[in-house]
């Protein structure tokens, strides 16, 4: 017999796209978040994004997503187009894919789709297990290999990567020249869970710590005929950057649907060798969503908590043993300021968030949220304020978004 | 004997009523597929594309699907894929831009979807009994409510 038939024509380009258009306020003045100030302003929560996608065979597939966000964390105009997808797949078999290129690392439940609100109940995902200082990290531009499987009524799809990326955040230059993980991923009936773990080299460069660094130089010249002085006074700014720093991120979700709920929660849990500018993080989030007939009522609490490394710190009190407080005012003024600027990066926060979405339209939501915050310790969590030796206070984020695909 | 007419007239009604209340829902692929049949697990994994491929095969599949507002599309994956639509838009949208492959292609009327699934030999789609066909074979068949 003759197969005469045509089969699917591969080689036709599919697109696609996305787009948000979000607004939000901040309760207080003179602090900013994400691009959030105490007026409205539109740039956080709007993007917009196109995808490309072509079949070639059975096997060979083409991917590409150019993402356009209001902020993007870096001093790009707002709407720098960014290649975010660029990803060629060889489908090895019914169930297992090997990919290389540019794709999001699977860190999170919502990692894939970070700019597709519509994909996600809230008007952007907790802050508390998505840290915004990660999101350099994002991506990767390498290779990763998955598998699906079923056990009975388990579906499970597992995940391996390797390869290296680069960015940018709030001024920090960040490269991770090699990273890894793994992520699995389980469905079963109406329960899912998710474990994710992924290794860093990562090279933090931070270059508004200029001027401090420069202080310590001079300094270590005026200081020169004090013996150890020099040394102990260079190892200070020695530490305002990193090289191969190992950091380890780790985390864990679950969602459960019963009736008309649905609940989730995320945890993350992120560390760092204690040595220059490094950090360990701990956060989570549990959400409860309820589903009338296209109206999605939802609560949201977390907790963030961002610990510094100390080695900045005890550099400085080891100075302090050399030339002591007091023998210079000059001196002693940039070692108050070193210690109150990495003091900043200690970060503690709770926060609940109620909302409210709506489906007006099959490939469209409406979603209004607002997000209580309630700093601890002195900290402004994320956000920062025009002053940084500035107590946080709690405030309070008014936000809104109408999320389309199409 | 009235009584007798209208008891007979309330039961043919009835009857029909419930013959229209349950309906077989068939899925369908091109008659040169060598697949025979397939589980309910493999009609709801091929239709979430966790599984891209025929079973068994190396031949990707050409999912089409019927409008998100018809009554066999509502059917098929409450009934058979057991996702409500709510969360089935989400997990499509997840899926499309999660770079994980395409969506079904979405056809108008049945009589188009049997039209398509009877020209493409990946194809891979579903109707009611009531639509099927010669030109196309029936894989897995379900009676729903």
């Amino acid at each position: 017999m003759i197969f005469s038939m045509p089969s699917f024509s591969f080689g036709e380009v599919e697109f696609s796209g996305f787009a948000s258009i979000g607004a939000g306020r901040l309760q207080y003045e003179n602090v900013r978040y994400i691009d959030f100030t105490d007026e409205w302003s539109f740039n956080s929560d709007s993007v917009v994004g196109l995808q490309a996608q072509i079949e070639f065979s059975d096997r060979w597939s083409l991917i590409a997503q150019v993402v356009a966000n209001g902020y993007d964390y870096t001093d790009n105009a707002p709407f720098t187009p960014n290649l975010e997808w660029l990803v060629l797949g060889y489908q090895l078999n019914a169930n297992t894919q090997l990919r290389f290129g540019r794709f999001r690392a699977p860190q999170y439940r919502y990692s894939t789709t970070l700019e597709v609100g519509y994909t996600y109940q809230w008007v952007r995902p907790s802050q508390n297990a998505y840290p915004l200082f990660f999101s350099p990290f994002r991506g990767v531009d390498g290779i990763d290999i998955s598998h699906n499987v079923s056990y009975d009524d388990v579906d499970v799809g597992y995940q391996l990567f390797v390869g290296q990326t680069e960015g940018e955040y709030e001024g920090t230059e960040v490269d991770a020249e090699l990273t890894y993980g793994g992520n699995v991923f389980a469905t079963w009936s109406n329960f899912s869970a998710r474990i994710s773990a992924q290794q860093f080299k990562i090279s933090v460069n931070y270059p508004d710590f200029a001027p401090l660094v420069a202080g310590y130089k001079a300094f270590a010249d005026v200081y020169s005929g004090t013996p150890g002085a020099e040394d102990a006074l260079l190892l200070i700014p020695a530490s305002f950057s990193t090289k191969s720093q190992n950091v380890s991120y780790f985390s864990v979700g679950f969602s459960y649907e019963v009736d008309r709920w649905v609940f989730s929660s995320e945890v993350l849990n992120l560390r760092s060798e204690d040595r220059n500018f490094a950090n360990d993080a701990d956060g989570y989030y549990i959400s409860a969503a309820y589903q009338f007939k296209d109206v999605s009522p939802y609560i949201m609490i977390g907790e963030y908590h961002n610990r510094f490394s100390k080695d900045i710190k005890n550099k400085v009190i080891a100075s302090e043993s050399v030339i002591a407080v007091g023998v210079d005012p000059a001196l002693d003024g940039l070692r108050a300021q070193t210690l109150s600027t990495f003091e900043f990066f200690n970060v503690d926060q709770e926060t609940i968030t109620l909302g409210i979405r709506y489906d007006f339209h099959p490939k469209a939501d409406f979603k209004i949220e607002v997000e209580y915050f309630n700093f601890l310790n002195g900290s402004y969590g994320n956000m920062y304020p025009d002053d940084i030796t500035d107590k946080g206070r709690d405030t309070i984020l008014t936000s809104f978004v109408i999320d389309v695909v199409f | 004997m009235n009584h007798y007419i209208y008891k007979v007239i309330y039961l043919t009604l009835g009857m029909s009523l419930a013959v229209l209340a349950k309906a077989d829902l068939a899925v369908i692929v091109h008659p040169n597929n060598p697949i025979k049949s397939l589980s309910h697990k493999d009609v709801q994994r091929l239709f979430l594309g966790r599984s891209l491929m025929f079973p068994s095969t190396e031949t990707k599949i050409y999912a089409i699907d019927h409008k998100e507002n018809s009554q066999v599309y509502s059917r098929f994956y409450t009934n058979v894929i057991k996702m409500n639509s709510n969360k089935l838009k989400k997990y499509r949208a997840y899926y499309l831009f999660s770079g994980k492959g395409r969506l079904p292609l979405i056809l108008d009327k049945p009589a188009d979807v049997i039209d398509r699934v009877a020209a493409t030999e990946n194809s891979i789609s579903y109707v009611h009994s009531s639509d099927i066909s010669d030109r196309v074979k029936v894989v897995f068949i379900m009676t729903t409510k």
